[in-house]
């Protein structure tokens, strides 16, 4: 079966049956998933337990045969084991070695993608860095908490800068910090090119970070779409202003009462996520001890590489394709990078995920790819630019990306 | 391959913080230096160094093979019970390499293991006798029959010869309708005439001389003596339970015609042994016919009174040094260990923990029982020929075989040359076509397992 090399996943009818001792059929886990994931794209595989999540993720790692169907990822078939060099796994724990060290244990896994020494002492110092567990470096795995567990398990899935980032549960046994660290993280690695799936039953990270969701249900596929169409309201409209004057208000009901629609006017609530990162930022800003992981904000610069960092930003955060087909036009736009993060856009959309009162002004929220329209357009030309610059003669375009891995 | 080596590698520090691994470390590094000073065998320096060593040499191929089989079922069993293969097979690793580094990383404990406890009982062994009070003859003996590798002939016996006399007294019985064969086998009366045959081969009756003929004896160092060792039983008690013999050494093939030879004849004069003790007679070399032919011949004295059987007389001569002999044994014991631990990994790709180990504990018994089992099945061979050769012979081929000639123990205990010619082909047998063709199954197996599968129940 040919595969489109469009798509940096795409599976063709997949299908899972798991079996009892007699060969029969119990459970069918995956039920002819038709899955296509862009490259460059965010993708948020949600559903409840024993939806199928977990396995149709195994089966694109060749953990598990497929019953019925075909998958490919980044171009070649899964079982393909050169395609595992471009891919980081992070499974739904951290099955680690616990007696190795957060450092061996990046060693260990670094050593299997065949890193010169100097480069994976240098990612590992970066990663150790990122995840927070510098000063834990020579403790063994298994002393680690939950969450120091899955922070160490994440710097092995980026050990080998992959393409691919396929992540089951990541925020799983976090706090609040580390869920915010690895959402702020996946956020960056897509801007920087990398592709990424997550399936997660935790609907506030997948809406926080994921471009694209699609709904498992009984190894279905129940629904897929932009994750701003899917949440959209269009029977309503917020608008947000700063404090106003209880004359400007009653003006305001008097117009929408003309208009015939009603009017709920409140104090917008701030999500409980943002006062608690405030809180140990604080804290930690009084250099207060902790034993646990520490907060950073952090980027390893190999994944991003490196010294022009803001050419290689825009470079490796283009969207790119393997191979350049008209009729092919990605519907995903990344959001730029920025000096700062975008507070504003990360607390409207934490802020869905808590119950709060109504705003004071209802109007459409901007979308996340409409902000980013005519900046996208103008980094448009110097990305081509510089893409046709750095490409080889007959290097494809869609490897490109690869000028980041250094 | 630098993958296999990094999986080996961790697969060693995996092992090194095994509670197993540690416990076998330690019952060797307290109870080899206990052994060599409690020991004390028959009392004599000989009799410690044997002991020490048999018990030394037996003790550590013991733990390791046990260790071996500990180790290589659970290292993959624990990394699919703790799912580490997840992150392991995800990343640019086959999984053969993967298999291979478990294989390689698990000899080379071994290797490590084996190299400092082999290294501590020879170490003890070679300074025991300056720590032991012991004479001169003592430490004499202790030279030429334990610090020594030497090769051992045992008298050919025409085993052919033993087979036609017993047929042709079989068929003479069954021409007489003789009243013995009643309600018997005619195989279980050929077997039963074929031992006693073989027997009255070894007896000596009262005055008889009984002789032994050895073909192709060409020591290296004609001036280093001979060394006949014998035992002897006898049929009923003798007074101080020990027999008078004389022994006769040369080349006796002409002595019949009244001829002497142009070699010298050696003659031990009267004896006295002690019955069921291993004894040893020094003979010089030059005894030796030209063509490599030798006569050894004994007389059992008549004033015995009792017929003695002459158990397997072995003639010794001195080949290499102990040390060289001694590495040959350890290598023999290394073997066992390559093909355990290609064993334990290939049971492990499809059996769990207990499963596995208790397979690997019961190969690793019928191997040290493996004479016994051959000579049971060879009973069967005559009953079940077509059951015997398709399905029972490949297995017992496969079988290990860790007992007999294979055992390095006794050949050290004795001062016995373990040939390289043995230790090749032991090792091409057992280290490479054996093991290999258990891996490969094993291999085989994991390429084609799902790696996270699920069998559900009911």
């Amino acid at each position: 079966m040919a595969q489109n090399k469009e798509y940096a996943i795409e599976t063709i009818g997949l299908s899972k049956a798991f079996k009892d001792w007699w060969g029969r059929t119990k459970v069918l886990a995956v039920d002819d998933l038709e899955l296509k994931i862009n490259y460059n794209e965010v993708y948020g595989l949600l559903g409840p337990n024993g939806s199928g999540k977990s396995t149709t993720i195994k089966m694109l790692l060749s953990l598990l045969r497929p019953t019925k169907g075909v998958s490919f990822v980044l171009g070649g078939r899964s079982d393909d084991p050169k395609i595992s060099t471009r891919i980081g796994f992070l499974p739904e724990e951290s099955y680690l070695y616990k007696y190795l060290s957060a450092r061996e244990t990046l060693k260990f896994y670094g050593d299997l993608f065949g890193l010169p020494s100097k480069v994976l002492n240098m990612r590992i110092d970066s990663l150790l860095d990122m995840v927070g567990l510098s000063s834990m470096a020579n403790r063994p795995v298994g002393t680690f908490s939950k969450g120091m567990a899955r922070r160490i398990g994440l710097a092995q899935a980026l050990i080998n800068d992959p393409d691919l980032l396929i992540l089951d549960e990541p925020t799983s046994g976090l706090d609040p910090i580390g869920t915010r660290q690895i959402k702020d993280l996946i956020a960056s690695l897509a801007k920087r090119g990398k592709t990424i799936l997550m399936c997660s039953h935790l609907l506030s990270d997948v809406e926080d970070v994921c471009d694209r969701i699609g709904i498992l249900y009984g190894g279905k596929m129940q629904t897929e779409g932009y994750v701003s169409d899917l949440l959209r309201r269009n029977d309503e409209q917020q608008i947000t202003t700063s404090p106003l004057s209880e004359s400007a208000i009653s003006q305001i009901r008097e117009i929408v009462e003309k208009e015939k629609a009603s009017i709920s006017i409140g104090s917008p609530m701030d999500s409980l996520e943002n006062l608690f990162m405030r809180i140990v930022e604080k804290a930690q800003m009084q250099n207060q001890e902790t034993s646990g992981a520490v907060s950073t904000t952090n980027i390893g610069n190999f994944l991003s590489d490196d010294n022009s960092q803001d050419v290689l930003d825009r470079l490796v955060s283009a969207d790119i394709k393997p191979i350049q087909d008209d009729s092919f036009s990605s519907e995903v736009e990344k959001v730029e990078p920025l000096e700062t993060p975008d507070n504003s856009l990360l607390n409207q959309l934490s802020s869905k995920s808590v119950s709060i009162e109504p705003v004071t002004e209802i109007t459409e929220a901007p979308d996340k790819n409409d902000t980013q329209e005519s900046s996208s357009e103008n980094d448009k030309v110097d990305t081509d630019l510089l893409k046709n610059l750095m490409k080889g003669p007959d290097e494809p375009e869609g490897e490109s990306k690869e000028l980041d891995n250094g | 391959m630098a993958n296999i080596w990094t999986i080996a590698k961790n697969t060693i520090a995996q092992i090194f913080r095994m509670k197993i691994a540690l416990v076998v470390i330690l019952l060797l590094a307290v109870l080899l230096p206990l052994l060599s000073v409690i020991v004390v065998g028959d009392g004599t320096l000989i009799g410690k160094l044997q002991t020490f060593s048999s018990y030394g040499m037996s003790l550590m191929s013991l733990l390791l093979c046990i260790l071996t089989i500990a180790i290589s079922c659970y290292t993959l069993n624990s990394d699919f019970q703790d799912k580490i293969v997840y992150t392991v097979l995800t990343k640019p690793l086959l999984r053969y390499q993967y298999l291979l580094g478990k294989f390689f990383g698990i000899l080379t404990v071994n290797l490590i293991l084996l190299s400092i406890f082999s290294v501590m009982i020879f170490a003890f062994t070679v300074y025991l006798p300056r720590f032991t009070k012991a004479t001169d003859k003592e430490i004499q003996q202790a030279d030429n029959e334990f610090f020594t590798s030497r090769i051992s002939m045992t008298s050919h016996v025409d085993t052919e010869k033993i087979k036609t006399q017993a047929r042709e007294k079989l068929q003479k019985l069954i021409e007489s309708d003789a009243p013995i064969l009643e309600g018997k086998s005619r195989s279980s009366v050929l077997n039963a005439l074929i031992g006693s045959i073989a027997m009255k081969e070894k007896t000596v009756e009262p005055g008889a001389v009984k002789k032994w003929n050895f073909k192709n004896v060409f020591p290296k160092d004609s001036s280093k003596p001979l060394y006949i060792r014998f035992s002897f039983r006898t049929v009923s008690d003798t007074p101080d339970n020990s027999v008078y013999s004389r022994w006769i050494v040369g080349d006796l093939s002409d002595t019949d015609s009244g001829k002497l030879p142009d070699t010298p004849i050696y003659d031990s004069n009267l004896r006295k042994d002690v019955v069921d003790t291993v004894r040893e007679i020094q003979v010089p070399a030059d005894t030796i016919a030209k063509d490599g032919h030798l006569d050894i011949a004994m007389q059992n004295m008549y004033y015995n009174g009792v017929t003695v059987i002459a158990e397997k007389v072995e003639l010794l001569y001195k080949s290499d040094s102990f040390a060289v002999n001694y590495f040959r044994g350890v290598a023999l014991i290394f073997i066992r260990l390559i093909f355990l631990t290609a064993l334990g990994v290939s049971l492990s790709t499809w059996l769990s923990f207990p499963v596995a180990i208790m397979v690997c504990l019961m190969v690793y018994a019928t191997g040290s029982i493996n004479g016994f089992i051959l000579d049971s099945f060879s009973y069967l061979s005559h009953t079940a020929a077509m059951y015997y050769s398709l399905i029972v012979k490949p297995i017992i081929f496969i079988l290990p075989k860790f007992d007999g000639k294979y055992n390095p123990t006794p050949m050290i205990v004795d001062g016995e040359t373990i040939t390289w010619f043995f230790l090749g082909s032991s090792f091409f047998f057992t280290a490479i076509v054996k093991s290999c063709l258990i891996f490969l199954y094993g291999m085989f197996v994991f390429k084609n397992r799902e790696i996270a599968k699920i069998t559900l129940h009911n």
